[in-house]
């Protein structure tokens, strides 16, 4: 009955999105055609919804004679856990995705009542595509309410009506369950964060096309599109920062970090969304930048769709891939369709502004922030080079390479500590830089003191040249914060018409947060190159040193919670070697959980953290049949907590800067009473 | 006749950008890029490969795993996997492939020697995807060890097809 239910509802959404497609293309004059079509979008992101409730309904209780039910769930799983197997599994994640996308064109589909008739047709086409595109994938090539059926030779598949010659195979006792290592806190709140911020880039896409299609890329639609842009960049801000919380945490091997394909592809659209954020703080009045900032929008948006199809092709050998799948052709048509469709309007679209006035000048503010845009899209070519080598190897030397870690650290570093460079003046954004000015003064002065007071620490601390170079940048940008705070905003020397980047207005905090976090990003980073590593068996009374810090193996117990899983558990002391005394300074407990169901040996790490470093201890190995039967590595992690922290603070500033949006439009109607007054 | 003017910054701009991408692309690619074989490719031409980090593939032999505490020394053999996709699909399959590669007696195995203890998804079948260097007495002394099991859970499912997607995989040191 809920198959029944939800199945018809998903079908009658696609013959809906269908309709809304023909009509937008038929009749896009007609504004009661265009109602109507409006209507019909919504209405099948409804319907969405009712199949994604129905399938969690499945879950939930737990109905494991559906397959994509049986591949996640099994007895003994929590609530939480059962409704977070939703995205544990591809048929389920693939239905979150597709339901993401209908809710984008719900609300484009409520945008769209309210913008001009030209542009209308077009936002929604442009939404209801890749939703009717992944609906089609949902329905047809991964269905959630498929179940299992039994042929007569006893072979089995798995199918939504039954095959000819099949019965309906009896439930099975239980599930496979999901994965254990995705059993992780962070991993109830990271994949859908994750893919709310890519899904959310559909929305500044379908502007951007729309405003293509239209020729009407006001400043209304372009101030869309950034606020889009933002939401969707928090959102992938926050994703990206839990998952490498949660790598760290479970993976045990005490990295943030691998440079692994998928991680980069989940980089990638970050990078691309935040060149278009810092193309768009210079104004979009001037016509070859708002094809440019376009452009970019739309790229970011094949970069998401690009995620997704590398993800489950199969062509990289990734921590996070799903394997092959039945998929990947469609999802590189679907790909190839964005690519082709967005590069194909982007060059014959018609965006020229109302207004096409003001030009660009060299200033120095132009030279940060279109030069930070500059260094984020190189940062992307590197990342496409690494990820294209796999596969052009391939094809141009019929011999298979790869590119590790090396290659990325390599050539991203230098790029990165450009960035870092052209962060550090932000917090003098809002003041003019022209000769002689109070800012340019103040910017002399802060470097200059910087320069003394990084050399100074050099000379205290041993400190290499990368991390001389971060606290010089880190040193000005505080510096220059200082100053901003005490000036509190007087000496703006008249310089912007746009009232919401005064120094005092909350978009400009949030400004100033969200490059803090990446300067605490950085020392993160910076710090965790210095991580120290020691590994040794031991038995109950030994120890290890890493650093300053003795590690003692208190003793291990061995215990079984449930019949699932037997968990052995190492007490460990952590000491420092302060220098009269030996100080303790805390205990914990790694472990090792073996999986009875999965038969699979998890390690979960015992971390001791303090904001200056963590301590990270792993179990790696118990045989008590040998005389030192445990086996640990330990990790000494410097600033390993400026990492997290840092990312939040950047997600966080973005949500700051979220909030003057109010603000923003009554000072542009002001501007606009005052000019129409003069 | 302004607009028919070259633009000359522009392209000088873009030439030095383009040259400042390459100067930092081409090193990091020469000294970053591994090749990835099979183990027949790799000792098929045994001195090319000897002194460089290559990323080989093989199906884990499961009884061959060997893990010294005291040294932590971690100890296995890998069987050759067919590079062609066409062999893997003619046997039946990845799953297929990697069972027939274990089974078979007259399948090359390497040695691979690594340091820790031995990966929670290090088991028989599994595919694993090793980064290292070939040493000259003939084992692979491996950096860092990529599984995926692609058969880890087909046992317990009611259905032989391998048309899903839980071939997770961990990553180890």
């Amino acid at each position: 009955m809920i198959t029944h239910t939800a199945l018809a509802g998903l079908m009658l959404a696609l013959v809906f999105l269908g309709y809304a497609i023909a009509a937008i293309l038929l009749r896009r004059g007609d504004q009661r055609w265009m109602e109507s079509a409006r209507r019909a979008v919504q209405a099948a992101s409804m319907l969405t919804s009712l199949a994604l409730a129905f399938f969690l309904y499945l879950l939930v209780h737990q109905r494991v004679e559906y397959a994509a039910v049986y591949r996640v769930i099994r007895s003994g799983m929590s609530l939480a856990a059962r409704v977070s197997a939703l995205w544990g599994g591809q048929t389920g994640s693939l239905l979150l995705w597709t339901w993401l996308l209908g809710m984008v064109a719900f609300v484009a589909a409520h945008k769209a009542k309210k913008s001009d008739p030209l542009y209308r047709p077009w936002l929604l086409l442009f939404t209801l595509l890749p939703f009717a595109s992944y609906l089609v994938l949902v329905i047809f090539f991964d269905n959630p309410f498929a179940r299992w059926w039994l042929f007569s030779d006893g072979g089995t598949t798995a199918a939504v009506f039954s095959p000819s010659g099949a019965v309906a195979l009896p439930r099975p006792d239980d599930g496979a369950g999901l994965n254990p290592l995705l059993r992780h806190p962070a991993m109830v709140i990271h994949p859908p964060l994750l893919y709310l911020g890519f899904i959310s880039f559909t929305l500044p896409f379908a502007e951007a096309m729309a405003a293509l299609m239209s020729g009407e890329a006001t400043r209304d639609v372009m101030n869309s599109i950034r606020r889009g842009t933002l939401v969707a960049w928090f959102f992938l801000t926050l994703g990206l920062t839990l998952g490498s919380r949660w790598a760290y945490d479970v993976l045990g091997w005490g990295g943030y970090w691998g440079w692994d394909p998928v991680e980069i592809a989940g980089l990638l659209p970050w990078l691309t969304s935040s060149a278009v954020l810092h193309l768009m703080m210079r104004g979009t009045r001037h016509k070859g930048r708002t094809r440019l900032v376009l452009g970019g929008t739309l790229l970011t948006f094949c970069l998401v769709i690009l995620g997704s199809f590398l993800t489950r092709s199969g062509l990289l050998t990734s921590v996070h891939a799903f394997a092959e799948s039945t998929l990947s052709p469609a999802l590189l048509a679907i790909f190839i369709a964005s690519v082709a469709g967005s590069f194909g309007i982007w060059l014959r679209g018609r965006a020229a502004p109302r207004q096409s006035r003001g030009q660009t000048i060299v200033s120095f503010w132009g030279v940060v922030l279109d030069g930070s845009a500059l260094v984020l899209i190189l940062l992307l070519i590197v990342c496409l080079v690494g990820l294209a080598v796999p596969v052009g190897s391939e094809w141009l030397m019929d011999q298979a390479m790869i590119v590790g870690p090396a290659y990325y650290r390599q050539a991203t570093g230098p790029l990165w500590l450009l960035l870092l460079a052209l962060v550090a003046p932000t917090p003098l954004y809002p003041h003019s830089m022209r000769r002689g000015s109070q800012s340019l003064r103040s910017l002399v002065v802060a470097t200059s003191l910087s320069v003394l007071v990084s050399a100074a620490v050099n000379g205290l601390l041993p400190l290499n040249l990368l991390e001389t170079a971060l606290l010089f940048m880190s040193v000005l940008y505080f510096l220059l914060l200082t100053e901003q705070i005490l000036r509190r905003g007087k000496d703006c020397s008249g310089r912007r018409s746009d009232r919401s980047l005064r120094p005092h207005t909350a978009r400009f905090a949030g400004i100033v947060l969200l490059h803090l976090g990446v300067f605490l990003f950085a020392w993160g980073v910076l710090g965790m190159e210095r991580q120290q590593t020691i590994q040794g068996a031991l038995a109950a009374g030994g120890h290890l040193e890493v650093g300053e810090y003795t590690v003692r193996l208190d003793e291990v117990v061995r215990n079984v919670p449930d019949e699932q899983r037997t968990l052995v558990v190492a007490t460990v002391s952590l000491y420092e070697q302060a220098p009269d005394a030996v100080v303790r300074l805390a205990r914990v407990f790694p472990a090792l959980e073996q999986d009875l169901v999965y038969d699979q040996v998890r390690a979960i790490p015992g971390v001791y953290s303090r904001i200056d470093k963590d301590l990270y201890v792993l179990f790696t190995g118990w045989n008590p049949e040998i005389d030192v039967p445990a086996s640990l590595r330990v990790m000494m992690n410097p600033l390993a907590n400026f990492l997290w922290i840092g990312g939040l603070a950047m997600a966080s500033g973005a949500l700051v800067m979220m909030i003057p949006d109010v603000f923003e439009r009554r000072s542009d109607q002001d501007e606009a009473s005052n000019e129409a007054g003069q | 006749m302004r607009e028919r003017n070259i633009p000359w910054k522009m392209l000088v701009g873009m030439t030095v950008i383009l040259a400042a991408l390459l100067f930092l692309i081409i090193p990091s690619l020469q000294s970053g890029a591994q090749y990835y074989l099979m183990i027949d490719e790799l000792l098929s031409e045994r001195e090319r490969y000897q002194s460089e980090v290559v990323r080989i593939s093989g199906a884990v032999i499961g009884e061959s795993i060997e893990w010294d505490a005291e040294t932590d020394e971690l100890r296995f053999l890998l069987a050759n996997v067919p590079a062609d996709l066409d062999v893997i699909e003619a046997e039946g399959g990845f799953q297929a492939s990697l069972h027939l590669a274990v089974t078979d007696p007259e399948r090359t195995r390497l040695l691979v020697v690594a340091s820790g203890a031995p990966p929670e998804l290090l088991q028989d079948e599994a595919q694993a995807i090793v980064t290292g260097r070939l040493g000259e007495e003939g084992a692979f002394y491996a950096d860092d060890i990529l599984l995926k099991c692609p058969s880890r859970y087909q046992a317990e499912r009611p259905e032989e097809s391998a048309d899903d997607g839980d071939g997770w995989s961990g990553e180890v040191d």
